[in-house]
């Protein structure tokens, strides 16, 4: 029995430490876009436009409290997502922001949208990244829909058709 | 390892040449489980070592030539013998190992169990745990006083840092920071502690001795990371959502530059033989190496996925 003992419990290490850990998850989506830079960032540059190249986005607002610039978008599904701009780089054409609070299942969440250069003159590459931690920080048990699975899956949710959507409208010339 | 080989291995690395030795950094890549070894010679990843699952923590005893890993998703540590660049072995180390510290000949290490919120006490030659003791909440950093005799454990969740006694286990001072206290650094004479506090954006300064707040430094967006040079004349720290890094002459706590360096900049290193600092950057997965006399960026080096560097990872000879 004394040997059987740490056998158990090296059995039973891996499951209960398989669920924790403080770790940030990141996702990255990019997108190769035929049409120049400057047309690109002209459309992601305002913080108010993601109802105009975002499938997902009915609508958005934006407000100023003092130095900070926050917007609330309504989802289609109805839920709403309130966000904070952090940094807006123009030479860089890179938007940074920050989730204050939203329907995602995610915490601590920060992303940056930034538009590169492409192979040629008309044409763009769009990098999306983001950082968070799952909806639920603490330890085990997790909530259904609170672990790191479910926050990557609902961040990609966001990223992917919104790129695909974003290339369509910045090649459709509006 | 016996202890009576251990003996061996130390006297050797006594006698063993000091200088003309390969200097590296040791990066934990929390996305590939794997660490980048940079040598800092060539500024390339020679090689890459698979570890545990989401490695962070890392502490390096030039003495003992090894490099310890905390894994904290399969919470254990991971030792490599950083002659051969190879994991000699994988010590279980609570459930969610994070920061780490190990003493100057690698004997003894202190890892921080971030959910436990303990301490817990390991002889890094048997591998056991020769004990855990309670701390506030989730603690991160961890450095030893210069005298081996305390350790400084910043806990983020409860805002303090903490003075532990490692010969008795008791807790001698709890000095309130800002919010949010990650990493830490030690100044070479070991009178000054620099807590970096990621919600508040600044930097505590700690005089060991009277254990009071003697300074707060402004900072950049969610700071995670310092590290001193040699004469602790600077001080580096990362600000993960600003992308840069400040550079803080500590005899006004000014901010006298800042630069940007690779993505989500998170472990900083300090290489004394170059007068280079090393930032490991998580969203780029490269470590950006900044020319500590001009604070200029001199390279961007690519890394594994998910750069943390979280500690001491630079190993050299002095």
């Amino acid at each position: 029995m004394k040997k059987l003992v740490p056998f158990l419990f090296a059995l039973l290490l891996p499951f209960a430490a398989s669920a924790h850990g403080p770790s940030p998850q990141k996702v990255t989506e990019t997108i190769t876009i035929k049409a120049p830079p400057a047309k690109v960032w002209a459309l992601l540059s305002d913080f108010n436009s993601m109802p105009k190249w975002h499938p997902a986005v009915k609508a958005s607002k934006v407000e100023k409290k003092g130095a900070d610039t926050f917007r609330t978008l309504t989802l289609k599904d109805g839920g709403t997502i309130y966000e904070r701009l952090k940094d807006k780089n123009d030479a860089g054409m890179r938007l940074k922001y920050e989730i204050v609070q939203g329907v995602l299942p995610v915490s601590d969440y920060y992303a940056t949208i930034t538009v590169k250069p492409g192979a040629n003159a008309n044409e763009s590459t769009v990098e999306w990244m983001a950082r968070f931690y799952r909806k639920y920080k603490l330890n085990p048990p997790i909530p259904a829909g609170q672990d790191d699975e479910s926050a990557i899956k609902a961040v990609k949710g966001v990223f992917q058709p919104g790129l695909a959507n974003l290339k369509k409208v910045a090649e459709s010339g509006k | 390892m016996t202890p009576h080989l251990f003996l061996i291995v130390f006297l050797c690395s006594l006698t063993a040449p000091v200088f003309g030795a390969p200097a590296f950094a040791y990066i934990t890549n929390q996305g590939s489980n794997t660490i980048s070894v940079l040598s800092l010679e060539s500024n390339k990843v020679i090689t890459e070592i698979p570890v545990g699952t989401k490695p962070v923590g890392v502490a390096v005893s030039p003495l003992a030539k090894r490099v310890f890993i905390t894994n904290v998703e399969s919470g254990n540590v991971s030792v490599i013998d950083t002659e051969k660049n190879k994991v000699l072995t994988q010590i279980p180390a609570g459930v969610s190992p994070v920061g780490i510290a190990t003493k100057a000949d690698g004997s003894t290490l202190f890892v921080a169990d971030w959910f436990s919120n303990r301490i817990l006490v390991i002889d890094a030659i048997s591998g056991k745990q020769v004990r855990a003791i309670e701390i506030s909440k989730a603690p991160a950093g961890l450095i030893l006083s210069r005298d081996e005799k305390v350790l400084y454990v910043a806990n983020r969740d409860s805002n303090d840092i903490a003075f532990l006694d490692i010969s008795t286990g008791a807790i001698l001072s709890r000095i309130s920071v800002g919010t949010h206290p990650f990493g830490i650094a030690l100044s070479s004479d070991g009178t000054l502690l620099y807590s970096v506090n990621v919600w508040s954006n600044n930097v505590s300064v700690i005089d060991t001795a009277s254990r009071k707040v003697i300074a707060t430094i402004p900072v950049g967006d969610h700071p995670y990371c310092a590290a001193l040079n040699a004469d602790g004349s600077r001080l580096y720290v990362s600000n993960t959502q600003a992308d840069t890094l400040s550079v803080i002459d500590t005899a006004s706590f000014k901010t006298i530059a800042t630069m940007d360096v690779g993505a989500t900049p998170e472990g900083v290193g300090y290489s004394a033989e170059r007068n280079q600092v090393y930032v490991a950057s998580w969203m780029e997965n490269e470590v950006t190496v900044v020319d500590a006399a001009t604070n200029k960026v001199v390279a961007h080096i690519p890394t594994g996925k998910e750069s943390r560097a979280f500690g001491s990872f630079i190993l050299e000879n002095r």
